[in-house]
């Protein structure tokens, strides 16, 4: 079977399940006895087997069948949830995301299963010996482990049959050991019996009966008119049957049997079908109706919908030349509609940043457990909604920042205690909304930035000189760390050391149009911000002229715009410069850089500076004149033209002009 | 039309277009389509030397080579006449700066012959051949080096010699 094209859906599936299975296990360790729990990882687990061998990945399919079979032991109570197992778990939930991996890159089979599928069979084969001891316990405790449960509906029709004069039975029937061709046996007693009554239920149940799966021994549920002395000699006749013991059973007292396995006693004060009824209702509601669609689609819709943006700035001007009341009345109700589709195409593109925090106990928890240190992961504001693009940039940079938080900022316990701190240590991690960015904060309250550390190392990389440093503010000082090939950490630990540093951090979120901050206060821990747009496919930007040519600064790299005198210009080192706050920054004369031929700034005597921040850098841009603010779709300028320095995109103005847009950071 | 079979039923169809006085020819199946150039090209500093800027499609940005310059060739107005013919090249949309679109012009395919070293003063590097009909000469391009933004080593290689 050519399953390619189903690849797509199965990935999403999987990355969903995979997700699942992370939370419902996390969760697990905190509450090992919560059936609900163990019944969703057994689902995802279940689902992605089926998933997996219909497309035809054995090896992805193997552990999830290894998984199941240890699941379904912890469902029956036959094993109980250990430290120890949940490792394992998330052992063979690590093994499975590489295996997605591989599947994605077309390489399952080079990943090795062997080690985890024995881990996990250890524990399965544990129980069964249990099970096999348990066997040669009393007969008394056999009889526990095969009690009949009935579905609610079931139980009214037996209570309606013990109205109307039948009596309910529970046969326990005993096979002799010699028995051979067990399951023939067990099905020729239920078919000579149900001559004699109705049977409700057995268990095991009539298939497995059939099938052979079971010991020596079965229960059987039936109504019938006849006295169980009866019963019980017709069936100690039969051929093969050691011994049977009857009973007549309250049909009050029936154990329920609920969707999951959950067991519980009926009582008449709540009716079975209610039950059912309610059990059902709740499962839908669990499930929003959905759609996949791919991600280019909706790219493709938002060009669209950007096309159809700029049409209305067209037929904007078009109905003001014409100054007709009808025509302008239409316009500005096809405005209002463009506008609200954009918006709600905008929408249809957030996903919640749920997405990526839901990874982070997990890391939290494994980083705790390496460092030995004791770290509770709080989070607040997952609901908070980013554009697709941007969540799936951001979750490399967070991972980055919260390893920090764990390996170099909480304390290891002794050191809280000796501080008087409390245990665990906390990192929070917080979204919210603030008009078009979404801020996320990663606060830790550990020891805080140790300024000493930094500015030592520093000097030992060679990332500043003595001088400078003295003259530097605390928080320039902080800022250091964002600087390529700095690392505070003294050893090189599995968990920071991996030569990328915050640098890369800082240089992924500013790509995404973002900024980062750092605050920190020794002995009271440290905050990241995080601003991010809350969407790549549309940015605020600056509209400049130069010459005849218009350009689009975006709005993220600027840190104001000021007007310069003339006079105010001043020469270093053959390069033009100004004083900005307090400090020297060059001037670059944007038309030098672009090739403008008919700039006019240079005959003016006040000068529009756009002040463009990278880093610790500060660059003012000459340009002719600053238009306006703008919000504008981004398009590529293609394959064809590819990486040009300096020009992030293009966009198209509301007179259909194109204007590009400039990333000035290269240059700064 | 690489392929030269010498049946006189097989033809194949080619835009003429003009640099120029001189006439020369792309294969019509790889044209999406000709555009007057209304709203001016739009410059793109650092862009390679011969790529005149970008225009606006229908919302889609196409970047514009000036075959005048790719070729080497004087680098006349912008005219009247002008047209941008849009081609598919790989999976990219290109827009070529022409002097004036002529015909659509059906020729058989024995009319086509390998292009000299230098025709009409253009390396025989960007050509697939010419197509001598009557008096006429049409130069025909290959688009797929005429429009490679990787001028410069391939033209070096072209300069030496070397065939890909």
């Amino acid at each position: 079977m050519d399953v390619s094209q189903y690849l797509n859906v199965f990935m999403d599936e999987c990355q969903e399940h995979l997700q699942t299975l992370n939370q419902s296990l996390l969760a697990l360790e905190q509450e090992p006895n919560n059936t609900d729990i163990l019944n969703a990882i057994f689902r995802a687990a279940h689902t992605l087997k089926g998933a997996s061998a219909t497309m035809g990945f054995n090896k992805m399919s193997n552990v999830t069948h290894a998984m199941e079979d240890v699941l379904s032991l912890l469902r029956q109570n036959e094993l109980q949830v250990s430290a120890e197992l949940v490792n394992v778990l998330f052992e063979a939930l690590d093994l499975l995301e590489v295996l997605a991996q591989g599947i994605a890159e077309g390489r399952e089979e080079d990943v090795e299963i062997a080690g985890v599928i024995q881990r996990l069979q250890k524990f399965s084969s544990k129980s069964q010996e249990q099970e096999a001891k348990a066997e040669t316990g009393s007969q008394q405790e056999r009889r526990k482990t095969l009690q009949l449960r009935y579905l609610p509906a079931e139980i009214e029709q037996i209570k309606k049959a013990v109205e109307d004069g039948l009596t309910l039975y529970h046969l326990h029937v005993y096979l002799q050991d010699e028995c051979l061709l067990k399951g023939a046996r067990a099905f020729m007693i239920l078919r000579e019996i149900e001559a004699h009554g109705e049977i409700v239920r057995t268990i095991p149940t009539s298939k497995e009966l059939e099938d052979e799966r079971f010991e020596n021994d079965f229960i059987i549920g039936i109504l019938s008119k006849k006295p169980l002395e009866n019963l019980v000699q017709f069936l100690e006749k039969m051929l093969d049957v050691a011994k049977v013991e009857g009973e007549v059973v309250n049909p009050e007292n029936l154990l329920v049997e609920r969707r999951g396995g959950e067991v519980t006693k009926a009582s008449s004060s709540s009716p079975g079908p209610d039950q059912q009824k309610t059990a059902h209702a709740k499962a839908p509601s669990n499930v929003s109706p959905t759609v996949r669609v791919d991600i280019r689609k909706l790219d493709d819709l938002m060009n669209l919908v950007g096309e159809l943006v700029i049409t209305r700035s067209r037929l904007e001007q078009l109905s003001l030349e014409k100054k007709d009341q009808t025509l302008a009345e239409t316009v500005e109700h096809l405005s209002r509609l463009t506008m609200d589709l954009r918006d709600q195409v905008l929408k249809t593109r957030m996903v919640p940043v749920e997405h990526v925090f839901s990874r982070f106990p997990r890391l939290v928890r494994d980083l705790a457990k390496e460092t030995g240190k004791e770290v509770h992961l709080e989070i607040s504001g997952a609901e908070t909604e980013l554009d697709r693009t941007v969540i799936d940039e951001i979750a490399d940079p967070l991972v980055h920042i919260i390893r920090n938080s764990v390996d170099h900022g909480i304390e290891k316990p002794e050191e809280r205690k000796a501080a008087g701190k409390p245990l665990p240590g906390v990192v929070a991690l917080n979204a919210y909304q603030a008009g078009n960015n979404v801020i996320i904060e990663v606060t830790d309250d550990g020891a805080g930035l140790n300024l000493d550390k930094i500015k030592s190392k520093a000097l030992e990389r060679g990332i500043v000189t003595e001088e400078v440093l003295e003259n530097m503010s605390e928080e320039d000082v902080m800022n250091l760390i964002f600087l390529p090939g700095f690392s505070t950490s003294d050893k090189v630990t599995d968990i920071s050391g991996r030569g990328v540093g915050m640098d890369v951090v800082k240089t992924k979120i500013t790509n995404l149009g973002g900024i980062v901050e750092l605050s920190s206060q020794p002995g009271e821990g440290t905050k990241i911000t995080i601003r991010l747009p809350l969407t790549l496919a549309i940015i605020q930007t600056l509209i400049v002229q130069l010459g005849n040519e218009v350009f689009a600064i975006p709005s993220t790299l600027i840190d104001q715009t000021i007007s310069v005198a003339k006079k105010d210009i001043k020469m270093l080192r053959n390069r033009e410069v100004t004083f900005y706050r307090g400090e020297v920054i060059p001037l670059i004369r944007l038309q030098e850089f672009l090739e403008v031929p008919e700039a006019r700034n240079t005959a003016q005597d006040e000068l529009d500076v756009v002040v463009i921040s990278n880093g610790e850098r500060r660059v003012g841009f000459v340009v002719d004149t600053l238009l306006r603010q703008q919000d504008v779709v981004i398009k590529s300028l293609g394959k064809y033209l590819g990486n040009i320095p300096g020009i992030a995109g293009a966009t198209i103005l509301g007179n259909g002009k194109i204007a590009l847009i400039l990333d000035l950071r290269s240059v700064a | 039309m690489k392929e030269k079979k010498e049946k006189q039923e097989e033809t194949t169809q080619i835009i003429v277009f003009k640099l120029g006085e001189e006439e020369f020819g792309v294969n019509i199946l790889q044209v999406r389509e000709i555009e007057k150039l209304d709203q001016g090209i739009t410059r793109v500093p650092k862009a390679p030397h011969f790529v005149e800027g970008v225009i606006n499609l229908r919302g889609e940005i196409i970047p514009i080579v000036d075959l005048r310059a790719r070729f080497g060739l004087t680098i006349p107005e912008i005219g009247l006449n002008s047209r941008v013919i849009i081609v598919e090249v790989g999976e990219a949309l290109v827009g070529m700066l022409v002097d004036a679109v002529e015909e659509v012009l059906r020729i058989p395919v024995s009319a086509i012959e390998p292009a000299p070293a230098i025709t009409k003063g253009v390396d025989s590097y960007f050509l697939a051949g010419v197509a001598k009909i009557g008096e006429r000469l049409i130069v025909l391009l290959n688009l797929e080096r005429t429009l490679s933004p990787e001028e410069e080593k391939e033209l070096k290689e072209a300069e030496l010699g070397v065939e890909q």
